[in-house]
């Protein structure tokens, strides 16, 4: 339709980052806090916790990075109902709230070990985790002109897949925390984490199949091109291998492996690596999300845009001055 | 109550681009921009029963203004005449609105940063001026007008001829109209 | 907000000038909004009678063409070798002084007809273009009009005293869109069409595209491109033989119907059938739709006038059709203005009784092609000063043959031509055969060009002067000199920078080459144009005020003026048969001859070159080979498609968007490929007037003049040409079309 030179997408790469990061910062909170709310391993997470305000930080300064005035930033805050403004504040809350988390875990402030209040803590925290996670997906979903993402079932995706990058986020910073020393708690939290990994790289796997089914036989031709691109198109190879075969059969693989021999310490490394190669889906996923942003065309629109200047003409730079 | 709205009769349209050219000079828009395109759909059919349609586009204003609604800042917004505009002042240039519309309406200007779409020339028509896209059509097939007076152009014609809103089916309600046919019917 | 400044246009200091849109010859109407020798603002004008305020994407960028930075502000002259894109920057004085002198050489040395001048389309006032050329002795002006209703007005002319050009279209049940596109050319007149349609209208559109036009009208004919006169002969075959003409019309006011049933009785729908490719069943159609709508009319279309030898016979037939169905100068027909006898036409202001006879028959291509040149002219005027005391308009009408001229460059015959002054054209764009007309210019001695821009032209020119636009100028239309109305502008400001007009240029030159200050008695415009409408008797001091006052003048539409005293022809008829056509040795009925290339004639090159090729008429936003400049509009379109069907396209491994070469007998030229159903399998449409000025003069191809250029593939050879009237090709030729290898390019 109208559109721009070159204009191919709303968002680009900081976007996709932005939504990878929140997802893992919320994701490892949430994860982080209930293994300290119901596990009671609250003792090696602490640099979990830090590690989801570094994802946060990291993320909003990156969504601050794709707008087109960044100085204005904070006016994201001022408007009522939009979903980009409640998850501006919850992203931000969490940041807080992670600071304040780690200063209970940490045990390096005079307050840490205030369990009643490092309880109240946990409970915001993995709610704001909750709500950041959903928000990543329901950014995307809430927008009908976009096809491919504007079904609930994106929110689902994106927590599991957020769950899982959380959760390996977390099993790579209790290896940091605990250093050489991991101890009893320190295995305990390892085993669960790649236990709960296992499950959300199945879940999410069984989710992005079948989201990606579901596009192809859906009734709009759009969503269906969309699904062939990602199946067998321009971004087959990120998919597949991306996202499919690195991001979580493989990880699925190295954490059966690790979780057999979890005793021995050398069940350490392929669960590590595995936390580390959930990242890739997650990344991937992000990435292939935001750049699926396709509209229903009207008839003609297609040709009018392929007929456009693509912005690289030399006509458009002669006689600027 | 003033509601803007703008009939698109394809039955008279002709897909010459005045409008958009018109739009650019006078809007003063950088010049990869455009506001107001016109697509043409065909010809369709078999040689030589053939047909064509061509369908000039705008910014919908829309009544349920998805872009309004996703808007972080409160830049989008929907007066009470109907008009949907950015008010680039408090525009920080996220994109939501721009994913968020159906119509491809907005646009972010890669020297300001901020959204830019077509906001009816508000200016204009507030003064009772016809929007440029319309002044200039040769064939009118740009009607524009207050839908809640019974007496306009506009409203005439969405009472009395079959219209279609673009992708109604989002539920956006398009205060665009358009009547769909080929030529010797307008 | 940046759209405050225009919009504000209340400011009391803002004066409203009547200016015209010049961006085409529609002329429309527009409102020049002017401060301080400022153009701030140009509407549409809505009291305009043409456009009622509505204006094109190129009326619209008036204001980026007025101060286009790519605009040519100071006479220049050549400091390098030809071509080398060097000048020096001169006054005006030295080069009318130098060009003067160099003129008076070339004169005293070879005769004053060896120096032609090129025009291009209606733009210029060409009647100072003309009074210069007969002052200075010189028969050898010519323009392009050839293509563009020169041979119908002449031929129409010959056979009923005047082009019957303006339809009642109010009044018709039916008009006959004939290789014409108002929906992308002339689009006022579309509205019109478009407004009439919803009472009752019926619309009939003969064109080889599915265009804008075709896409509203009730019926569609997809002709063969070059084979209107197949049609035409059909049709009238159709009309005599099921007696559906005017019979009381043809016994009263024609001669030869008896001829001319006994001629077409050959020309079926059966036989027309494998010419134009319409099945003889659409045709028999077609033709009862348009003889029994009556009152009807047929649309003047640039189509039968570009197709080189079938062209005159083509356009005779058409005639033809109008007169034995009756639509002749009648409500709702196509109605015969005649000269204006109210205010001072073109042809009164070319001085050409100062063009001796001598000189006169040394004019290029007029014993070849004799009716658009002083032979055939003079017989149509003759009559027409008989009866109206006026004369069509030399220009335009009675020139040297364009092609010829420049076949005299390159081969010295009939004589040497040394010298061109080329104004308001690009030859190598917009004139036929463009390499040949780029060797042409290459070789000519002597190169003088008026122009806005640097074009191939003015590239290889010794002088390039810079000339003054729309706003810059008042304009007279009234139909290239031959309407009986017209439309009048003011100008909205004194040209900018050192810009000239041409009637400055030609007055100057003239009167340094020693023509009598009384021959140029005008200062500038608006005196000449003051002395053009004084006669119509409107109380006003000025020209100015005319405008201000009067604007436009149409008189009240005159029906049946011919039952008065007869036709202006020298039976006081319709000549169906044509008496000067016979007198000039052309076959006084039509009669058929092929398209210049097709299959039945050429079997062998058609095998070699299997499609069929139109040259391309009107899109938008650009006029001919005008405006290519202005990124507002080629951001619109910024590359060039040809229209190819999908089979066919498919057949030669060709997808949407590929770079093709489209290649005929002459040379290849590359477009990308446009797939639409809206051609036949076999035709190929390509678009015209493409350059590429923002590549600049350097390189093989400056400007990119040739590598996309439409006119590369046209036919100009003398037997290709239209012997009547010695208009060229641009339709009905042979191609082929093969996509360019990657990234190749000329």
């Amino acid at each position: 339709m109208s559109g721009r030179a070159g204009e191919k997408h709303v968002w680009t790469w900081p976007i996709a980052g932005y939504l990878f990061l929140g997802g893992l910062g919320a994701g490892m909170t949430l994860v982080a806090a209930v293994a300290d709310l119901v596990f009671g391993l609250g003792s090696v997470m602490a640099a979990s916790v830090a590690g989801s305000l570094v994802a946060l930080g990291l993320g909003s300064f990156l969504l601050v990075f794709e707008l087109g005035r960044p100085l204005a930033f904070w006016r994201v805050f001022s408007a009522q109902k939009a979903v980009l403004t409640f998850g501006a504040w919850m992203v931000s809350v969490l940041i807080v709230v992670d600071a304040l988390y780690f200063s209970f875990l940490s045990g390096w402030f005079p307050w840490s070990g205030a369990s009643g209040a490092q309880g109240a803590v946990a409970v915001i925290g993995s709610l704001l985790g909750c709500g950041v996670l959903v928000y990543t997906g329901v950014e995307l979903a809430s927008m009908r002109a976009r096809v491919f993402w504007n079904t609930p079932a994106l929110p689902v995706l994106f927590v599991f897949s957020g769950l899982l990058t959380g959760a390996g986020g977390d099993f790579l910073l209790v290896l940091v925390w605990t250093g050489s020393g991991i101890g009893t708690t320190g295995w305990a939290a390892l085993g669960g984490l790649a236990l709960a990994m296992m499950l959300f790289a199945a879940v999410t796997l069984f989710t992005v199949l079948l989201y990606v089914l579901m596009m192809l036989t859906s009734a709009g031709t759009e969503a269906n091109t969309v699904a062939r691109r990602w199946l067998v198109g321009r971004y087959a190879l990120y998919f597949w291998v991306g996202v499919i075969g690195v991001g979580l059969l493989v990880p699925l693989v190295l954490l059966g492996v690790g979780i057999s021999a979890q005793q021995a310490s050398g069940g350490v490394l392929p669960m590590a690596v595995a936390s580390a190669l959930v990242m890739v889906q997650g990344v991937f996923l992000r990435f292939l999300v935001v750049y699926s942003d396709d509209r229903k065309m009207l008839a003609g629109e297609l040709r009018r845009r392929e007929r456009r200047p693509s912005g690289t003409e030399l006509f458009l730079r002669a006689h600027k001055g | 109550m003033t509601r803007f709205a703008m009939v698109m009769d394809t039955r008279r349209c002709i897909g010459c681009d005045s409008c958009t050219t018109a739009c650019k000079v006078w809007n003063d828009l950088p010049l990869d921009l455009e506001f107001n395109p016109v697509v043409t759909d065909g010809p369709n059919g078999v040689y030589p029963h053939l047909h064509m349609v061509h369908l000039p586009l705008i910014c919908m204003h829309c009544a349920e203004s998805p872009c309004v609604h996703v808007c972080p800042t409160g830049a989008s917004k929907c007066d009470d005449d109907g008009i949907v505009w950015v008010d680039e002042a408090k525009c920080i240039g996220c994109g939501a609105c721009m994913a968020a519309c159906p119509y491809d309406a907005r646009h972010k200007d890669s020297a300001s940063g901020v959204v830019m779409k077509c906001d009816f020339c508000k200016d204009r028509v507030r003064k009772r001026q016809e929007p440029h896209c319309v002044w200039t059509c040769h064939q009118r097939a740009r009607i524009f007008g207050d839908l809640d007076d019974p007496t306009s152009d506009v409203a005439r014609l969405v009472a009395s001829v079959r219209t279609e809103q673009l992708f109604a089916e989002m539920g956006t309600d398009p205060q665009v109209f358009y009547i769909i046919g080929t030529g010797g019917q307008g | 907000m940046p759209h405050k400044r225009l919009d504000d246009l209340s400011d009391p200091a803002i004066e409203v000038r009547k200016s015209m849109c010049y961006f085409c010859h529609t002329n429309c109407g527009v409102l020049a909004y002017v401060k301080d020798g400022e153009v701030l603002a140009v509407k549409g004008d809505p009291s305009h009678p043409v456009n009622k305020g509505g204006l094109c994407s190129r009326g619209n960028i008036a204001l980026k063409h007025l101060n286009h930075p790519d605009r040519i502000n100071r006479p220049l002259k050549r400091a390098g070798e030809r071509g080398e894109n060097k000048w020096e920057t001169i006054s005006w004085d030295q080069a009318l002084d130098e060009i003067a002198e160099r003129l008076a050489e070339i004169r005293d040395t070879y005769g004053a007809e060896a120096v032609a001048t090129a025009g291009g389309t209606l733009r210029t006032d060409d009647w100072a273009r003309r009074r210069f050329m007969n002052l200075y002795g010189s028969p050898n002006g010519f323009h392009n009009a050839l293509l563009c209703w020169i041979p119908t007005f002449m031929i129409e002319a010959a056979i009923s005293g005047w082009s019957p050009f303006v339809s009642d279209m109010a009044n018709s049940r039916i008009a006959v869109i004939w290789g014409a596109n108002p929906g992308a050319s002339t689009l006022p007149s579309m509205r019109g069409i478009t407004d009439l349609q919803k009472n009752g209208l019926k619309v009939i559109v003969i064109d080889p595209r599915f265009t804008e036009t075709a896409a509203h009208a009730d019926l569609w004919l997809p002709i063969r491109p070059g084979a209107d006169l197949a049609l035409a002969l059909a049709w009238i075959n159709v009309i005599i033989s099921e007696k559906l003409y005017d019979a009381a019309f043809v016994r009263d006011w024609c001669v030869g119907f008896d001829e001319l049933a006994q001629h077409v009785a050959q020309y079926t729908p059966e036989w027309a059938e494998p010419l134009t490719w319409l099945s003889a069943d659409l045709i028999r159609t077609s033709a009862r739709l348009y003889a029994t709508n009556t009152p009807g009319n047929i649309q003047w279309g640039t189509a039968l006038d570009q197709q080189g030898r079938p062209s005159g016979a083509g356009i005779q037939a058409r005639a033809i059709l109008r007169a034995i169905t009756g639509n002749i100068d009648c409500p709702g027909g196509d109605l015969m203005p005649g000269p204006s006898e109210e205010y001072v036409v073109d042809e009164e202001l070319e001085a050409n009784e100062y063009l001796s006879e001598e000189q006169r028959a040394k004019q290029i291509g007029a014993s070849t092609f004799k009716l658009c040149a002083w032979p055939g002219y003079r017989l149509i005027a003759d009559i027409a000063k008989e009866k109206w005391g006026k004369a069509p308009t030399a220009e335009w009408m009675c020139e040297a043959n364009a092609p010829a001229v420049f076949r005299a460059i390159l081969t010295g015959e009939p004589y040497p031509v040394r010298a061109l002054i080329v104004s308001a054209t690009n030859p190598v764009s917009s004139y036929g055969n463009s390499l040949e007309v780029m060797q042409a210019l290459k070789k000519v001695d002597f190169l003088v060009t008026c122009e806005y821009w640097m074009t191939t032209a003015a590239l290889y020119s010794d002088y390039v002067l810079p000339i003054a636009g729309a706003l810059e100028r008042p304009i007279i239309h009234n139909s290239y000199g031959c309407s009986s109305s017209l439309i009048a502008s003011q100008r909205a400001i004194e040209p900018l920078h050192e810009r000239g007009t041409d009637y400055w240029f030609w007055q100057g030159l003239g009167l340094r080459l020693g023509q009598d200050e009384d021959l140029w008695p005008w200062d500038n415009e608006e005196e000449a144009y003051y002395y053009v409408v004084y006669p119509l008797g409107f109380d006003v001091e000025d020209y100015d005020e005319f405008v201000e006052v009067v604007g436009s003048y149409f008189p009240e539409p005159q029906y049946y003026r011919y039952r008065e005293n007869g036709f202006t022809t020298r039976s006081g008829k319709v000549e169906l048969y044509s008496s000067v056509l016979e007198e000039l040795g052309y076959p006084p009925l039509p009669t058929y001859v092929g398209p210049v290339e097709n299959e039945q004639d050429h079997p062998e090159l058609a095998k070699e070159y299997p499609l069929v090729l139109s040259a391309g008429g009107g899109f938008m936003p650009f006029h001919h080979s005008e405006e290519f400049n202005v990124r507002e509009l080629r951001y619109l379109r910024h590359e060039p498609y040809f229209e190819i069907n999908p089979a066919t396209a498919a057949a030669l491994g060709i997808r949407e968007g590929d770079w093709c070469w489209i290649e005929t007998r002459r040379g290849r030229i590359r477009q990308r490929a446009g797939l639409t159903n809206g051609v036949h399998e076999r035709v190929i449409v390509t678009q015209r007037g493409w350059w590429y000025p923002e590549r600049g003069a350097k390189g093989d191809d400056p400007f990119g003049a040739l590598e996309s250029n439409t006119n590369v593939l046209t036919a100009t050879d003398e037997d290709e040409c239209d012997p009547i009237s010695g208009t060229w090709a641009n339709r009905g030729l042979l191609c082929r079309v093969y996509p360019c290898k990657k990234g190749g390019r000329p």
